[in-house]
């Protein structure tokens, strides 16, 4: 029978064997390669930050982690590392602590992923009209009762639209980047003329505003922002 | 064309110009630069500029106007050692025009007034993340007013984190050779990012200083009024200096957070005698003259019998003999949870020791804890347990995945496929469709001459169908009396009549008075009127016929159902 591994699956496979030896370099050469194939697959992107990582390359495993992170938000596997990568920074830019209840909100937001929140929302849409179908047919009491959960799904639906509409617009709009080099100055204006106002180190996350030519206007979850170059920074 | 210099003898900063001068009757844009060799010993600032005069002349009563454009290219130039420098040869070219304007010689001096700048580093060779003072000294004269330093976190901030000693540069007067001297200095300690060969290089300062100008010679007026002078701005340039960063030696302890130069740890416990689920606070003091982010938190032993809370942590920073010191304060709470005596193991914080060039371990005294019965804390209603925090982190990354399927893009966003979106119409739609097929239901139920009037067409075609099964078996009765009845009943229903009692007449006049064509009427009468025959009288069997009985009747009912 036939080899039908694509070219891939091939660079994939040899990355794996090459890891398990602990060849890290020749591991991160062949993900490369899986990865220049064009795949977005959140596991590849995973075992390529994970080579990354043991080879040193801190920015670059975390963008891959952070790559990987947006391909399955609630893997524990990707959150685990991640974490454990972004410990080792030399910029502690952790987002603040929350409360019980603005974890409980997030997790409302965000603890599920954004396909399976599209599924539930369809759900309860056609829900709504199964209902509306069924009352046709049904009686006056039957009809009191399926009105009322009609109203209730309606409900629950119209609260958590907003959340659903901000995912979307967010995953269409919000773009982030990681710092590649060892570190990178934040200056006032597009431009090294400009004041610098702050050092940041490999690995930092930043939200990207807008990139004019060479120089991007970023922003950090601490709400510091400025330009930086945008050659020094890898798109998540 | 036309060149010069504003002087050609000055100090060390001072700034003068060499201006160049382009004229023209034609005003020309864009015109190039000159070329002048021998700048390099200066720092220059390029300005350019077109200006135009016109000028009117009267030669025999012939009155003339010219008009000249004069383009200046000036050149600010400060020269940054003393010194005797050539400038030129000044050319210029421009399409067929070529002129050597020569050179000109400029004496730069040692600056004789001004700043005089001392710029110190305290090591010529550190490691990374270790101490190191930069200072500066400015001995401005009399005649300067203001001084402009340079942006020095701009400058050195790129390979340094640095931290100025002073929140304000104040003068101060010092005794040099014996004498007072006002001096500012302006220090700032270092901390070394990088390990590379650092070059501080030639810093500029800009200054304004007071040049005396008698404006009347040994006027009387001179002691009253004093000296009339003029500012000058000029520029003051520090000498560069060098730094070796080294790399830290291999062999770095497990728990090493970068932390180097010279630290002592204090650790205290509130109380030694306790009882179980009683709180105890350890504080952890951490001090050092190294890069404040160093001071992690250190290392707690194994504490199995105490719940330990996420340590509360307080920073502060002192300089200290012109050495910039940092301190970080470790509150953890401990909560034993059964009774016992416990010892509480030394904590430990590693840093590299610049001085002995070794890594060396700072360990807090051991404590002896007494614990007596108090309240039984139950498993499982642990409160955040700070340890197990540090272990996550301290763990290694976690191992790499094996795919199941093979590899491919994962699933793309739902949002972005069409049918997606489609699918949200299916149960509007299926509920629209059923509303108005109940609808139609209900108005039919209640209104019996509209149902007969739907149903028509329907049950005359049952009709027919059971002729052509008549025709089909040769009937000649059955196949007459079957399609009389369709017809018959087709136009009692289609007009809300009692099929009992409807003549033929009375069902002609009111298909009449509905609407229905002459031609259509005569159709009806002829059909109802052979079927009557054929019902009655034997017939022969003429298949042909009925057949075109048969389709004249179809067409009939068509007729009535679009009509009527």
């Amino acid at each position: 029978m036939a080899n039908t591994a694509s070219p891939a699956e091939e660079y994939f496979a040899e990355a794996n064997s090459y890891y398990e030896k602990g060849e890290f370099e020749d591991a991160s050469e062949m993900y490369k390669k899986a990865v220049n194939e064009g795949i977005e697959n959140p596991i590849l992107y995973y075992n390529y930050a994970n080579s990354l990582f043991r080879t040193e390359q801190l920015g670059l495993s975390i963008l891959y982690y952070e790559k990987a992170l947006k391909l399955a938000p609630h893997d524990p596997d990707i959150l685990a590392n991640l974490k454990f990568a972004r410990a080792h920074t030399v910029d502690k830019n952790e987002e603040p602590e929350q409360n019980i209840l603005t974890k409980f909100l997030w997790y409302l937001h965000s603890g599920y992923s954004l396909n399976m929140a599209l599924w539930i929302f369809l759900l309860g849409f056609s829900l709504i009209f199964a209902l509306l179908i069924l009352n046709l047919y049904m009686g006056s009491g039957v009809k009191i009762f399926s009105f009322s959960i009609i109203g209730l799904i309606a409900l629950l639906l119209i609260i958590w639209s907003p959340s659903v509409i901000i995912r979307i617009k967010s995953q269409e709009t919000a773009r982030y980047a990681i710092v590649l080099s060892k570190s990178l100055d934040i200056y006032s204006g597009p431009g090294d003329n400009y004041q610098a106002l702050a050092k940041v180190h490999e690995g930092t996350k930043f939200e990207i505003e807008t990139i004019t030519q060479d120089w991007a206007k970023v922003k950090l979850p601490t709400g510091k922002g400025g330009y930086v170059l945008a050659s020094e920074l890898g798109k998540i | 064309m036309e060149g010069g210099i504003t002087s050609n003898q000055v100090e060390v900063g001072e700034s003068f110009q060499l201006k160049i001068t382009v004229s023209d009757e034609k005003q020309i844009s864009n015109l190039p630069w000159p070329d002048v060799k021998g700048l390099e010993p200066f720092s220059v600032s390029k300005n350019t500029g077109t200006s135009s005069s016109s000028q009117t002349t009267i030669i025999n009563g012939r009155v003339s106007q010219s008009k000249t454009y004069v383009t200046e290219f000036a050149y600010t130039l400060t020269a940054k050692e003393p010194g005797q420098y050539n400038i030129g040869p000044i050319t210029y070219v421009y399409k067929d025009y070529s002129r050597n304007l020569g050179s000109v010689t400029v004496t730069v001096n040692k600056a004789v007034s001004g700043l005089e700048l001392q710029p110190r580093l305290n090591k010529k060779s550190v490691y990374v993340g270790e101490q190191i003072k930069y200072s500066l000294r400015i001995i401005p004269k009399s005649s300067v007013q203001q001084i402009r330093p340079p942006n020095f976190q701009k400058e050195i901030g790129k390979t340094f984190f640095m931290v100025q000693l002073q929140e304000e540069v104040k003068p101060k007067t010092v005794e040099i050779d014996g004498n007072p001297v006002r001096v500012f200095d302006i220090e700032f300690a270092l901390f070394p990012l990088l390990y590379d060969n650092v070059k501080f290089p030639s810093y500029s300062l800009e200054y304004d200083e007071v040049i005396a100008q008698r404006s009347r010679r040994n006027s009387v007026f001179d002691d009253f009024f004093g000296i009339g002078g003029k500012v000058v701005q000029k520029t003051a340039f520090t000498q560069p200096l060098s730094l070796s960063v080294k790399p830290l030696p291999p062999g770095q302890p497990e728990g090493f957070s970068g932390a180097v130069g010279s630290y002592s740890l204090n650790a205290s416990v509130d109380k030694t005698q306790l009882k179980s689920g009683d709180a105890l606070t350890l504080t952890v003091i951490i001090e050092g003259d190294g890069q404040p982010k160093a001071i992690t938190n250190p290392i707690l032993p194994e504490l199995e019998q105490f719940e330990v809370f996420a340590p509360e942590v307080s920073s502060s920073t002192r300089i200290e003999n012109g050495i910039y010191i940092s301190k970080k304060t470790f509150k953890y709470v401990l909560v034993p949870s059964r009774k016992g005596n416990y010892t509480l193991s030394p904590l430990q914080f590693h840093f590299f020791d610049a001085n002995s060039e070794s890594y060396k371990t700072l360990s807090s005294p051991s404590f002896e804890i007494n614990v007596a019965k108090g309240k039984e804390i139950q498993s499982g209603q642990s409160r955040l347990l700070n340890q197990k925090n540090i272990e996550e982190l301290g763990s290694d990354i976690r191992h790499i995945k094996k795919l199941s399927t093979a590899l491919e893009n994962s699933a793309p966003n739902l949002y972005k496929m069409p049918w997606y979106w489609i699918l949200y119409i299916l149960g509007p739609f299926c509920y629209i469709l059923l509303l108005i097929y109940k609808l139609r239901e209900e108005k039919l139920e209640s209104d019996s001459g509209l149902r007969r009037k739907v149903q028509a067409k329907g049950i005359a075609k049952k009709r027919l169908a059971e002729a052509r099964k008549a025709m089909a078996g040769e009937d000649s009765r059955n196949f007459y009396k079957t399609l009389s009845a369709s017809l018959e009943r087709f136009a009692s229903d289609k007009l809300n009549k009692e099929l009992r009692g409807l003549t033929l007449e009375d069902a002609l006049q009111e298909l009449k008075s509905k609407g229905l064509s002459e031609e259509n009427l005569n159709a009806y009468k002829e059909i109802m009127e052979e079927c009557d025959m054929g019902q009655f009288a034997s017939a022969q069997k003429d298949l042909n016929k009925w057949q075109n009985l048969l389709g004249k009747t179809e067409n009939l009912i068509n007729n009535i159902d679009k009509h009527v």
